[in-house]
């Protein structure tokens, strides 16, 4: 109450100083600046409170820069929680702020500096026909909530927020129409498109939602099937085969098997004889001719048959090199990826990955590097 | 060279036949019993359906190879609850071009 009512008296101050001082607007000095002059002379008094003005100015505009990066994210937060925006906008780093929002909004920032050329005089009716966008929206929104909810003293409220509504909305009228073609077209229309993204943004997540929770509590209780297969999915004979292989010994399940697709049939032939010398009773392995060299659906057909009987959970296990310098990885295909995305729509098929971490020649893995 | 008997189309092979089929092998699979015991087993498809062959007490067979067309004959049974040969009399035939 106190600060809307120093608001009033500067704001109110400072418009009738401008009115009886006859300040026009410049491109190269402000006008609080020229009123900040005109009030106090050109004395050194004068000079010196002329620059604490100035100085104040642009403390408070740096501020109110601040504000929307303070409060930005965090109302994005609101909004994704609520399904209304992307769900990454409320994840905290680990400083405990909403890095994505920030950034989101920097790179937005940033674009509109980019494209306006940091001309001022252009971005400052696209600053006020959003804000005054918004003021009407949130003024309006209110007076909704008022006439619905009707809590004590809704009548009062209710002619604040309608008045607020009914002039906020008649000054976003007045600038849409004259600053349309400096550029609050662009507001006009962006507007419009991102609620209706926004909308159908929220459909799906609460379709999501929706398909997720029905019948949870059914199904944990459901009865299991009865068969498990573990299927070791290999290129060759090397040591990240050798980990999966291991651990699906673990895994004691009721049929398991290693699987190569054979895009190769030499490679294939090298990797049966490999595997007919070693000790390890009872492990089968199968060799699937691939003949086209569509990996991914070679291997959905082998699962594809392993759950057909509707008896059966298949796990699918997959070695994985894991690299120690992002970069590594680009030198190699992502190949399971893909097989695990295929074996996805397989109801009982599941995929595990066993990672497999490669040393670099120059740098042994430290323990810290692991936890971090 | 007696003439060999009109192969059977797989999809038409039923359990307790005696049945000659032809075909493409798509999958071989090593079952190992103990150490240095397995049986071979691989499966035959002819475009009507997929049979079993399985050679029991073999690791190898020379010739049993991924794309090799074969025909095989010999009593349809059971095998781990697929329709399957055991240790069928079989040929291997011309190479199919893939």
């Amino acid at each position: 109450m106190v600060m809307g009512t120093c608001l009033g008296i500067m704001f109110i101050g400072i418009s009738w100083l401008a009115m009886s001082m006859h300040v026009i607007p410049s491109d190269k000095k402000t006008v609080i600046s020229q009123i900040a002059a005109g009030v106090f002379g050109s004395g050194t008094v004068g000079q010196v409170l002329f620059y604490v003005v100035q100085a104040t100015t642009m403390l408070i505009l740096v501020l109110a820069a601040n504000t929307s990066f303070a409060d930005f994210p965090r109302l994005a937060s609101f909004h994704a929680d609520d399904h209304f925006m992307p769900k990454q906008l409320t994840k905290r780093g680990h400083r405990l702020v909403f890095s994505n929002g920030i950034v989101l909004l920097s790179v937005a920032a940033a674009g509109l500096v980019v494209l306006f050329q940091a001309d001022v005089t252009h971005l400052i009716p696209l600053y006020a026909i959003g804000v005054f966008t918004s003021f009407t929206l949130s003024q309006a929104g209110m007076s909704v909530r008022h006439l619905r909810l009707r809590e004590q003293g809704w009548r009062v409220g209710l002619a604040i927020n309608a008045t607020g509504a009914v002039v906020t909305g008649v000054v976003t009228v007045v600038i849409a129409i004259t600053k349309f073609t400096h550029g609050a077209w662009a507001i006009m229309v962006l507007v419009p498109v991102l609620v209706f993204l926004l909308v159908r943004l929220n459909r799906q997540y609460e379709s999501e939602k929706d398909q997720l929770s029905e019948g949870a509590f059914e199904a944990t209780t459901a009865p299991v099937l009865r068969r498990h297969t573990v299927l070791v999915l290999l290129d060759r004979l090397d040591r990240s085969a050798a980990r999966a292989v291991q651990y699906a010994r673990t895994l004691r399940p009721d049929e398991l098997r290693a699987v190569h697709i054979a895009s190769d049939p030499e490679l294939a032939e090298e990797l049966m004889r490999e595997w007919g010398t070693l000790p390890l009773a009872k492990f089968q392995l199968e060799i699937v001719a691939c003949p086209d060299r569509r990996i991914a659906r070679a291997a959905l057909e082998v699962v594809a048959e392993e759950v057909a009987d509707g008896r059966t959970e298949v796990t699918v296990l997959l070695p994985r090199r894991e690299y120690q310098e992002s970069w590594h990885r680009f030198l190699h295909d992502r190949t399971s990826d893909s097989i695990a995305k295929a074996l996805g729509v397989l109801p009982h098929a599941n995929v595990t990955f066993v990672p497999y971490h490669l040393k670099s020649p120059e740098r042994p893995v430290k323990l810290a590097e692991v936890q971090r | 060279m007696s003439p060999a008997p009109a192969a059977t189309a797989v999809g038409d092979v039923r359990w307790r036949d005696v049945a000659t089929i032809e075909g493409t092998i798509r999958s071989v699979r090593m079952r190992p019993w103990a150490d240095q015991v397995a049986s071979l087993e691989c499966t035959v498809l002819d475009g009507t359906g997929g049979i079993e062959l399985v050679f029991l007490g073999r690791q190898r067979l020379g010739g049993v190879q991924l794309g090799r067309a074969i025909r095989a004959s010999g009593r349809v049974g059971a095998h781990h609850g697929r329709l399957a040969i055991l240790n069928p009399v079989y040929e291997l035939l011309e190479h199919e071009d893939h």
